[in-house]
């Protein structure tokens, strides 16, 4: 059973549900709309991700915050992107899909509004410890979503998974384009949001 | 030939306003326009800080594109290319603002600080590079970005109280509505623009 938090308490699974970045504040929608509509796309675009999102804010955990805030987003921003290119040189290959192939959405990962934000307005506040698996959670949570839609997505648009393909004869290859993402990452937000009220009723 | 070359860059422009459009047409940007819906406060200056970020920041990626031979570097160092030339871009603006501004500075370095660094103008900058030439067609792109962004927003901001009021589904509140309304009207410009993008 997951533990929900109450409004002002902290707790592990909000990142993860109540305030999952992509379903609750629409953050990164657009790589999760465009770029991860198989398994495979979302399962490399999520390994960057959480890796360079991790290093980066438990780093930028320990910016200063005496200096300008102008200068602290171009600190976080450099230092992601600076985090990218050994990430880059780690994981090429590795993963199913070439990194390169990420194209505009690279960017995002180091300049997107979720590095600054989380840095800015919510790891700050909490302890080391916690901000740390705060920022697990809301990867984690980031993470789920996108693999969970891109299989989705994959399965109806294609017939198959992981590229193999199934025999379905009955597919739905629009499900593949970004207008199709938008409009199921709402329907999944939406049913997210119901379901993890009914658990904060019963609980 | 003069018309010609007014009629392609207005076309370029044009591209990049509907058929390329950052949020309908890749999705890019839609976190800092549920910003700018958010209040009529902030709506135009938001729009505006983009729409100058886009402009300059696609002249910026020009000058970046030559110096740097981005199209032939390994792709693990194009992030860090363009976020050094956005906080170039950056400091220079919030300087720049300092002078001009004097004492609606501290009033509106905020809509600076929004505009610099998100996907929107990101986006542009990285697209401008991949689809434009000239100087003066990374310019109009970077008009055309910006002016779709701001399109983009003003058609969130006329529903935006719509989405989030009372009277609608309390699980579809929010964002699931914005999302979802993002798609439908993204339907539309994939229809207009006929086509997939390359990266599908």
């Amino acid at each position: 059973m997951i533990v929900l938090s109450g409004k002002n308490e902290w707790s592990f699974a909000d990142g993860i549900l109540r305030k999952n970045p992509l379903l609750f504040s629409g953050m990164l929608a657009a790589p999760a709309a465009v770029f991860c509509n198989t398994v495979y796309h979302a399962l490399s675009y999520a390994a960057v991700f959480s890796a360079v999102t991790i290093i980066t804010l438990f780093a930028a955990k320990f910016v200063p915050r005496r200096l300008a805030y102008a200068l602290r987003i171009i600190l976080y921003t450099v230092l992601a992107a600076a985090v990218y290119i050994p990430i880059y040189m780690l994981l090429d290959g590795i993963l199913p899909v070439k990194l390169s192939s990420f194209g505009v959405f690279s960017l995002l990962i180091v300049s997107g509004s979720f590095i600054v934000s989380a840095s800015e307005l919510r790891f700050f506040r909490l302890s080391t410890g916690k901000a740390f698996l705060d920022i697990i959670s809301h990867v984690l949570g980031f993470d789920i979503a996108v693999i969970i839609l891109g299989g989705f997505r994959e399965l109806l648009s294609t017939g198959g998974l992981f590229g193999n393909l199934y025999g379905i004869s009955v597919t739905l290859p629009r499900l593949s384009s970004p207008f199709a993402g938008f409009i199921l990452i709402g329907l999944f937000a939406a049913a997210v949001r119901v379901i993890t009220r009914k658990t904060t009723a019963k609980d | 030939m003069l018309l010609g070359n007014i009629a392609s860059l207005m076309l370029t422009a044009f591209t990049a306003a509907f058929t390329e459009n950052m949020v309908f047409s890749h999705g890019i940007g839609t976190n800092t326009i549920l910003a700018a819906a958010k209040s009529q406060k902030n709506f135009w200056g938001i729009c505006l800080g983009v729409l100058y970020m886009s402009t300059v920041g696609s002249v910026a990626a020009w000058a970046m594109a030559r110096v740097t031979d981005i199209g032939n570097i390994y792709p693990a160092y194009v992030p860090l290319c363009y976020v050094l030339t956005i906080s170039i871009v950056y400091v220079l603006t919030l300087v720049l603002a300092m002078v001009i501004l004097r004492e609606r500075f501290s009033t509106m370095k905020k809509y600076i600080h929004i505009s610099a660094f998100n996907a929107a103008v990101m986006g542009t900058m990285y697209l401008s590079v991949s689809e434009c030439t000239t100087l003066s067609d990374f310019l109009f792109f970077g008009i055309g970005s910006g002016v779709g962004f701001c399109m983009a927003a003003l058609m969130l901001f006329a529903v935006y109280e719509r989405l989030f009021s009372k009277e609608t589904p309390a699980a579809f509140r929010g964002v699931p509505a914005v999302l979802i309304y993002f798609g439908i009207i993204a339907m539309a410009f994939y229809g207009i623009a006929g086509y997939s993008p390359s990266y599908l």
